[in-house]
């Protein structure tokens, strides 16, 4: 067995080629935060509770906390990076900070994370079907109407602009 | 590092060979991951080898075969309560893969995978026992088929020998007529390890309870069967108050422990509780 455990890690990320080797056996929240210095996704509970490291693992929100690794090779990723850009937010993003739904900032990533993949999967959800949405990621700090709101807002948004909320869209 | 080598088995042929050529050593299966690499990660458990077993094309999906469901061990939640043939067949399995963790969890784990974990609070698997469902177990050489009640041996105990898996899960298509319910109570409606649920599968004929499972899950080493609560349906006419009896009947099989998440006692008077709503939703759905 090799000391050093090394493994070639060749995955698209946010779009773009990943291919490098990295010191395998670790989760991918720690592959993507150490190794790729992609560091919006967080860590907050570690055990898979709080939703903070939440990505998109071919198209289907997942928890990076508990995810091996190498269970990405092959496969495509998608983190808060790769969903929008200070300059050319996602209409998520645009929506959570037009209403409030932003304060601390930890649990944000794995939030508009989560709400893309409700909204790619329910163009048009009912307020309940946002609660549920979501109901995998904590906010310590708004309350949730706010992100509720924003999400909703930005259902609209994407529904009117005839747009899919698909992360790869936002990005171009 | 939580584990040194990562294998992924494509087919079931390869997880099995895997799981031989790693014989002796620490080598576990991982499917979904959001019970292991939790423990691998808080040093509960080790692993040397770690064989994924996500992409067995075998170990997959829902079917039908004959006049049985077929799930597929490495099966997601997601998956399993989309499935139309779960929610016309054995809409109680819907209802609690709905009720397990959240989105994120419901994508990543896997029906074969709670089984394995043999929680008693587990969500899934009292569904299973009021389906009388098998576990399917494979080997290089064979396969076993158990009831999933056996396959359950003891807290977090299960008849498993080094070198066999859990292929898949089969139970009977239930009979026209019958009607399925899961009811949990947690502390909240997300991300929560049940204080008490119940399973519930009973058919109706003429107007009369003529087959009742009732399965009970968070209040005893295990997850049980109800044989008071199913003594108490059988033979008798749906009401409200069948339905109040049947709950207080369960109380009498449950074992329960106090916890972080409920007293002894509590516990007790949750298993009527949702014993009785689990009976009426069965009942609603036998005679639609």
């Amino acid at each position: 067995m090799d000391e050093n455990n090394l493994v070639k890690m060749t995955l698209t990320v946010n779009g773009e080629e990943v291919s490098m080797m990295a010191k395998g056996g670790r989760r991918l929240l720690d592959f993507l935060r150490d190794d790729l210095h992609l560091t919006g996704s967080k860590e907050g509970c570690g055990e898979g509770e709080c939703g903070s490291c939440t990505v998109l693992l071919d198209g289907h929100s997942v928890l990076s906390c508990l995810t091996p690794m190498e269970r990405a090779i092959g496969r495509s990723v998608v983190t808060i990076e790769g969903v929008g850009s200070p300059t050319n937010l996602h209409p998520v993003q645009a929506a959570l900070l037009d209403e409030g739904g932003v304060q601390c900032g930890m649990c944000t990533p794995g939030m508009v994370i989560s709400a893309i993949d409700l909204l790619q999967r329910n163009p048009d959800p009912t307020v309940e079907e946002i609660i549920e949405g979501i109901s995998g990621n904590l906010c310590r700090c708004t309350g949730y109407k706010k992100i509720i709101f924003g999400i909703q807002h930005a259902a609209e948004e994407l529904r009117s602009s005839g747009r899919t909320g698909m992360v790869k869209e936002a990005t171009r | 590092m939580l584990y040194q080598k990562y294998e992924v088995a494509q087919t079931l042929a390869e997880a099995l060979s895997l799981l031989e050529s790693h014989n002796g050593g620490n080598v576990r299966l991982v499917a979904g991951g959001t019970d292991l690499i939790l423990q691998l990660h808080e040093r509960i458990l080790s692993a040397e080898v770690l064989v994924d077993i996500s992409r067995v094309s075998e170990m997959r999906g829902i079917r039908q075969d004959g006049d049985e469901l077929v799930i597929g061990a490495a099966t997601t939640y997601a998956e399993i309560y989309h499935s139309s043939l779960i929610q016309n067949h054995a809409p109680l399995l819907a209802e609690a893969s709905k009720k397990i963790g959240a989105v994120q969890i419901q994508n990543m784990a896997t029906l074969g995978g709670n089984i394995g974990n043999a929680s008693p609070a587990a969500d899934a698997i009292p569904c299973l026992y009021a389906l009388d469902a098998d576990v399917v177990v494979a080997s290089p050489n064979a396969e076993r088929r158990i009831p999933v009640a056996e396959f359950h041996q003891g807290y977090r105990k299960i008849d498993l020998k080094p070198g066999e898996l859990i292929k898949e899960i089969r139970f009977a298509i239930p009979p026209e007529g019958t009607g399925t319910a899961f009811y949990k109570y947690a502390l909240r409606k997300s991300q929560a390890i049940s204080v008490v649920d119940a399973a519930v599968c009973l058919k109706i004929e003429d107007g009369v309870i003529r087959h009742a499972a009732v399965a009970l899950g968070a209040v005893a080493p295990t997850i049980i069967r109800s044989p008071e609560a199913e003594a108490v349906l059988i033979g008798e006419p749906p009401s409200e108050d069948l339905f109040a009896r049947a709950g207080e009947a369960a109380r009498k099989d449950a074992r329960p422990i106090d916890d972080i998440r409920g007293s002894a006692s509590f516990r007790r008077y949750l298993v009527a509780v949702c014993v009785s709503h689990a009976v009426r939703s069965a009942c609603e759905r036998a005679v639609r």
